[in-house]
C-alpha cells in the first residue's frame, strides 16, 4: 500500500484549488483531476462516484432557483415564495461550479483514503496528535470486540435454552435480558483497555515511534505533484487570477485561467498515474 | 472574506482548537479508555441503524457522556464517534463537520451538566434541540464550503428537504434520552468510580 | 537485594467488603521464583495487582499499609512507572491485548518502554520466538485459540526484559510442550537476576522449578498446603453403553477454514471422553461444532440416534449443554444464584436440585455476588453450574480447570462422575492429564486435523 502523505497533499490540493476560485476552467480541471485520482485508487469505485453526481448535480440544479443575480437573463419567469424562475446565464455559470466543487471535494478524499494504506495514516496522525489518534484506534479495535462480546452474551442465551424467539413478546423479553450485560460488559472493557495499556507501559515514559518506511521514487513524484497543485492553490488565494460570477461573469478564456487550468490538469494526471504505478 | 467562507473555515479552526484541547488533556489513560469504548458503542449503534437515515444515537451518546464525564469527554466521543463511523459508512467532506457539530453536542452537554442531571424534561428538550441543531449545521455548513449560495432562500431550499430527516433525528434523541439516558448516566458515573480508588493514609490501621 | 517488599498489605474492592488481602507481608528476592498457591477466590490475582499498581488505580477500593515493587512505592507511584518495572500478566490474556495483531501487539510493549525504533520488530519477533508464537505473525488475534492468545500475551510481558514478572496463571491454556519450555525459560530469567512470582494451580507443571511456594488463605498469607494428586479413574467400565452422541466424519471449521477434517466416534452413556491436542489443534471447534454454535463443514451428529447436525443449539438444549472456554465475561444475571437457575426457571424445572449444585460446587457463599465481581476460576464455576443445572445427556466442556485449585478440580470430577452414573455422557477439553485420568474412560485426541480415538490408560 502506499505512503499516506502523497495522496493526502494532492487530494487537499485539488479540494484548495476547487474552493479556491469560480474560474469554471479550473473548476473543471480540478474535478476531472480529482475523477482521474480516484480513478487510480483501488475499486470499488461506483458507490462514491454516483454520491458526487447526484449531490453535485443537486446543488447545480438548485442555484438558479435559489439565487437572485447576475445580468444575462436566459428565462424570465416569476418569483413567488422563495423559488425564483427568472434564471440568468451566471446563475447556471455558478451552479454548475459549486457543484463541481463539491462532487471534487467528495471524490479527492475517497481517493485519499483508497489510496493510503490505514496504518500507516494512523502511524501518521499520532505522529501528529498522538493522544487522539491512540483514542480513535483504540475505539476501532474495540468495536469488533465489543461486537464478539454481544455474540458470547447471544449465546449464552442460546446455551440456557432461550433461543431466537418466536413472537414479538418474547423477543422483547430476551433484549431486555441481553441489555445490562450488554451495557456493563461494554463498559467493563473501556476499564479493562486503559488497565491493559497502563499494565503495559503505556505513559510511562515517551513511546517510540515505529520508524516510517522510506518512500519510494514514484511516490516522491506523488508528493512533488501535490505540492505543485497546493502551490497553485496559494496563488488562487491570494489573487493571482480573480475572477467574479456576480453581477456578470467575466471573461472565461484568459491566458492566465488556461494556463492555471492546463497546469492543475497536469499536475494531477501525473499524480493519479504515478500513485497507481506505486501499487 | 466572505460569510461563507469565514463559517467554513471558523469551523475547522474551532474543531483543530477542540482537537488541541483534548491532546493537552490531562484524563490519563482511564479517560481513554472510557472514551474508546463510547465512541466504539457510538459507532456500533450509528450502523445498526444505517437503514433509517437520521435515525442514530451517536447524539445521545455525546451528550450523556458529556454529562457523565465532562466536556472533554463529550467531545471527543461525538467527534471520534463521527470519524469512526464514517469510516464505515462514507468519509467525504462532511466527515469534519459532523465531528464539529457532534463534539460540541458532547461539550455543550458537559458544560451544562447541572441543569441537565437535576431535570429529565430539560434534558430531554435539550436532546430534541441537539437533533434539529445538528442539521441545521449541517446544511450551513453544506452551503457555506460548496454553495451554490449562503442566502437565506437557498438554505430554506436545501434545509426544506433534510427536515423529516432532522425531526426524526430529534425524535431518537429524545426516546434514546428518555428510555436509557438516566441509568446510563448512572452506569458511566458508577464505572467511573470504579476507577477511584484509593490508598488508606499510613497513620490509619486497617484493622 | 529484594525486588519486592510489602508490609501489612490490606486491600478490598469496596469500603464495606471484608478484605480480599489481609496483612500480607511478603519478600522477595531478584533471582527468585515465588510460586502462590492458594484455593480459588483466595486473593492470588488481587495480590498481583496490588503489586502490578493496578488495583486500587483501576479497581476502586481501598489499600492499606505500604508496598513497595522494584524500589518504587506502590503509594506514590504512578502505575504506568511501575509498569516499565515489572511486567505483568493478566489472568484472562484477552484483556491485555491493545492491538489486533501479535506482532503489533508485541511491538507495543516495547515502544511502550522507549526501546529504540529499529530494534523493535527484530525484538518483538524473538520473543514471539521464545514462546513458540512466530507462526501467529499476521493472523489476527481475536481468531486465534486460547492458547495462542496466551503465548502472544507472554510473549508482550517478556519482550521488554522487565526486572520483576508477575505472572497470573501463565500456564493455565497452554499445551504441556509449551508449559514445559515456558518454565524453562522462566528459570534463566531469574538466574540472570529477575524476581518472579506465579499464581498457579498447576503445582505439577511449574513447582520443581521455583525457589520457594507461599500459601494465601482468604487473603492471608500461610504456609502452602499440599495436597494429593488427583487420582486416576479406578475401575474403567469395560462397555461401551449405549451410543449417546455418534459423529460420523465430521468436520468442522472457522469461518472457510476447516479445522477438523475428519472426527468419527462413539461417547456411550455412562462414559466420559477427554479431547486432547495441541494448542490450535481444534478442540474448541469441535465442541463448537457439537454444540450447535458452529456449522458443522460436513459429516453428521447424531443424539440419541437422531440427526441434530443442522438443529439450532437453543434447540439441543437441555440434551446437550455447553461450557465455553472463556465463560466468565458472557455471563447474563445480576447474581451467581439466578445465572444458574436461568436454564431450570426457563425450562420449568424443579429449582431445588439445581440450587444444590450451588452447594456442590462451592458456590453458596457468593449466591448473591454479581457474577462480575467474582474471581475467575468463581466464574468458571458458575458457569459450570449452569450447564449442570440443565441436567443435560451430553455436557461438553471447554477447558474447565482454568482458576480452579486442586480440591475444586476433585470436586468436579466427582460431579462429572455423578453425571455419568446418572447415564450421561461428557466430552472434557482439557491439557491437565491428570484431570483427564481422574475423570475420563477414553481418549479422543486430535492430531493434524483427525480424531484419534483410544482408551486412556
Ligand atoms: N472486582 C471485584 N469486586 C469485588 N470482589 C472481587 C472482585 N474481584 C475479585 N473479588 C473477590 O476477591 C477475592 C479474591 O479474588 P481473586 O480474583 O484475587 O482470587 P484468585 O485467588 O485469583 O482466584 P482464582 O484462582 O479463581 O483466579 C474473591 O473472593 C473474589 O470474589
Ligand atoms: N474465530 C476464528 N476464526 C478463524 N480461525 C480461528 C478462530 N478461532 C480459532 N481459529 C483457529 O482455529 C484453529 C483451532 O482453534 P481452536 O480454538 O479450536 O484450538 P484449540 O484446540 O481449542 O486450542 P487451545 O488449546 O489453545 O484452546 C487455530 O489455528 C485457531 O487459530
Ligand atoms: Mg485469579
Ligand atoms: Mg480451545
Amino acid at each position: 500500500m502506499r505512503a499516506p502523505l502523497p495522496p493526502l497533499l494532492c487530494a487537499l490540493a485539488l479540494i484548495a484549488i476547487a474552493l479556491a476560485t469560480a474560474q469554471p476552467l479550473i473548476v473543471a480541471a480540478a474535478l476531472i483531476g480529482s475523477l482521474a485520482l480516484y480513478g487510480a485508487a483501488p475499486p470499488p469505485h461506483r458507490l462514491m462516484l454516483r454520491l458526487a453526481l447526484v449531490s453535485g448535480l443537486f446543488i447545480a440544479i438548485l442555484n438558479p432557483f435559489v439565487a437572485v443575480e447576475g445580468d444575462h437573463v436566459l428565462f424570465a419567469g416569476p418569483s413567488f415564495f422563495l423559488i425564483d424562475f427568472e434564471i440568468t446565464s451566471e446563475e447556471v455559470l455558478y451552479g454548475l461550479v459549486a457543484g463541481a466543487r463539491l462532487a471534487t471535494a467528495i471524490l479527492a478524499t475517497s481517493a485519499f483514503l483508497r489510496l493510503a494504506d490505514p496504518d500507516r495514516t494512523q502511524a501518521l496522525a499520532s505522529r501528529i496528535v498522538p493522544r487522539s489518534a491512540l483514542t480513535v484506534a483504540l475505539a476501532a479495535r474495540l468495536a469488533p470486540t465489543l461486537r464478539r462480546d454481544a455474540a458470547g452474551l447471544r449465546e449464552t442465551l442460546q446455551l440456557r435454552g432461550l433461543g431466537p424467539a418466536n413472537g414479538r413478546r418474547a423477543a422483547i423479553r430476551q433484549a431486555s435480558l441481553l441489555i445490562e450485560p450488554l451495557v456493563a460488559s461494554s463498559l467493563e472493557r473501556g476499564v479493562d483497555i486503559s488497565e491493559a495499556m497502563v499494565a503495559r507501559g503505556y505513559g510511562g515514559t515517551q513511546l517510540t515511534r515505529l520508524p516510517e518506511m522510506p518512500l519510494r521514487p514514484s511516490e516522491q513524484a506523488g508528493l512533488a505533484c501535490g505540492a505543485l497543485g497546493l502551490l497553485i492553490a496559494v496563488a488562487l488565494i491570494v489573487g493571482v487570477a480573480p475572477f467574479e460570477i456576480y453581477p456578470t461573469a467575466g471573461p472565461i478564456f484568459t491566458p492566465l485561467a488556461i494556463g492555471l487550468a492546463v497546469g492543475t490538469l497536469s499536475t494531477s494526471l501525473v499524480a493519479a498515474a504515478v500513485l497507481r504505478s506505486s501499487r | 472574506m466572505s460569510a461563507s467562507a469565514m463559517i467554513a473555515v471558523g469551523g475547522l479552526l474551532v474543531l483543530l482548537i477542540g482537537l488541541l484541547v483534548y491532546e493537552r488533556g490531562r484524563g490519563g489513560a482511564r479517560e481513554l479508555g472510557l472514551v474508546a469504548v463510547l465512541i466504539a458503542a457510538a459507532t456500533a449503534g450509528r450502523i445498526l441503524f444505517a437503514a433509517i437515515p437520521s435515525a442514530q444515537p451517536v447524539t445521545a451518546i455525546a451528550i450523556v457522556t458529556g454529562i457523565a464525564l465532562g466536556p472533554r469527554a463529550g467531545a471527543a466521543v461525538g467527534a471520534g464517534a463521527a470519524l469512526l463511523s464514517n469510516t464505515f459508512l462514507g468519509q467525504g467532506p462532511w466527515t469534519p463537520w459532523q465531528m464539529l457539530l457532534w463534539g460540541l453536542a458532547g461539550a455543550s452537554a458537559g458544560w451544562l451538566a447541572p441543569l441537565l442531571r437535576r431535570n429529565k424534561t430539560v434534558l430531554l428538550v435539550f436532546g430534541g434541540l441537539w437533533g434539529l441543531a445538528f442539521g441545521f449545521g449541517m446544511d450551513l455548513w453544506q452551503l457555506a464550503a460548496f454553495g451554490p449560495a449562503l442566502t437565506v432562500t437557498a438554505f430554506v431550499a436545501v434545509h426544506a428537504r433534510a427536515l423529516p430527516f432532522d425531526v426524526v433525528h430529534a425524535l431518537t434523541n429524545v426516546i434514546l434520552l428518555a428510555l436509557a439516558g438516566i441509568p446510563l448516566i448512572g452506569l458511566l458515573e458508577r464505572s467511573a468510580r470504579r476507577v477511584r480508588g484509593g490508598w488508606l493514609p499510613l497513620t490509619e490501621d486497617p484493622e | 537485594m529484594t525486588a519486592i517488599v510489602t508490609d501489612r498489605l490490606f486491600f478490598r474492592y469496596t469500603p464495606d467488603a471484608p478484605w480480599s488481602l489481609a496483612n500480607v507481608t511478603l519478600h522477595v528476592a531478584a533471582g527468585e521464583i515465588v510460586l502462590l498457591e492458594g484455593a480459588s477466590g483466595s486473593g492470588k490475582s488481587t495480590l498481583l495487582r496490588v503489586l502490578a499498581g493496578l488495583a486500587p488505580a483501576f479497581h476502586g477500593g481501598q489499600a492499606g499499609g505500604s508496598a513497595a515493587v522494584a524500589q518504587l512505592d506502590l503509594r506514590s507511584v504512578e502505575p504506568a512507572r511501575i509498569a516499565q518495572q515489572a511486567g505483568f500478566l493478566f489472568q484472562d490474556a484477552e484483556t491485555q491485548m491493545v492491538m489486533s495483531e501479535p506482532l503489533r501487539d508485541v511491538a507495543f510493549s516495547l515502544q511502550c518502554h522507549g526501546m529504540a525504533a529499529d530494534q523493535i520488530l527484530p525484538a518483538a519477533r524473538r520473543a514471539l520466538g521464545r514462546v513458540r508464537a512466530e507462526h501467529l505473525i499476521g493472523r489476527r488475534i481475536d481468531q486465534l485459540s486460547a492458547g495462542e492468545r496466551q503465548r502472544v500475551a507472554l510473549a508482550a510481558v517478556l519482550a521488554p526484559e522487565p526486572s520483576v514478572l508477575l505472572l497470573d496463571e501463565p500456564t493455565a491454556q497452554l499445551d504441556d510442550d509449551t508449559a514445559c519450555e515456558l518454565v524453562g525459560e522462566l528459570r534463566r530469567l531469574a538466574d540472570v537476576g529477575l524476581a518472579i512470582v506465579i499464581a498457579e494451580h498447576r503445582h505439577d507443571r511449574v513447582g520443581h522449578l521455583t525457589d520457594r511456594v507461599v500459601g494465601l488463605q482468604q487473603g492471608v498469607l500461610c504456609t502452602a498446603v499440599t495436597h494429593p494428586p488427583l487420582p486416576p479413574l479406578a475401575a474403567c467400565a469395560e462397555s461401551a453403553g449405549s451410543p449417546l452422541l455418534t459423529l460420523d466424519h465430521l468436520a468442522a471449521a472457522r469461518g472457510d477454514t476447516t479445522i477438523v477434517r475428519e472426527a468419527t466416534a462413539v461417547l456411550g452413556a455412562g462414559r466420559i471422553a477427554a479431547l486432547l491436542g495441541k494448542n490450535g489443534g481444534g478442540k474448541s471447534t469441535l465442541l463448537r461444532t457439537l454444540a450447535g454454535l458452529e456449522p458443522a463443514a460436513g459429516g453428521t451428529v447424531h443424539l440419541h440416534g437422531r440427526d441434530i447436525t443442522t438443529i439450532p443449539p437453543e434447540l439441543r438444549v437441555p440434551l446437550v449443554a455447553f461450557v465455553p472456554q472463556d465463560p466468565g465475561r458472557s455471563l447474563l444475571c445480576e447474581t451467581v444464584r439466578d445465572e444458574v437457575l436461568l436454564g431450570p426457571r426457563r425450562l420449568g424445572r424443579d429449582l431445588v436440585a439445581a440450587d444444590a449444585l450451588l452447594d456442590e460446587l462451592d458456590l453458596r457463599h457468593l449466591a448473591a455476588r454479581n457474577p462480575r465481581d467474582c474471581s475467575v476460576g468463581e466464574r468458571e464455576r458458575v458457569a459450570i453450574a449452569a450447564a449442570l443445572a440443565l441436567s443435560p445427556d451430553v455436557l461438553l466442556l471447554d477447558e474447565p480447570t482454568r482458576g480452579m485449585d486442586l480440591p475444586h478440580r476433585a470436586a468436579l470430577v466427582k460431579s462429572l462422575r455423578a453425571h455419568a452414573a446418572r447415564g450421561g455422557a461428557a466430552l472434557v477439553a482439557t491439557h491437565d492429564l491428570d484431570l483427564a485420568r481422574a475423570c475420563a474412560e477414553d481418549r479422543w485426541e486430535l492430531v493434524d486435523g483427525c480424531l484419534r480415538v483410544g482408551v486412556l490408560v
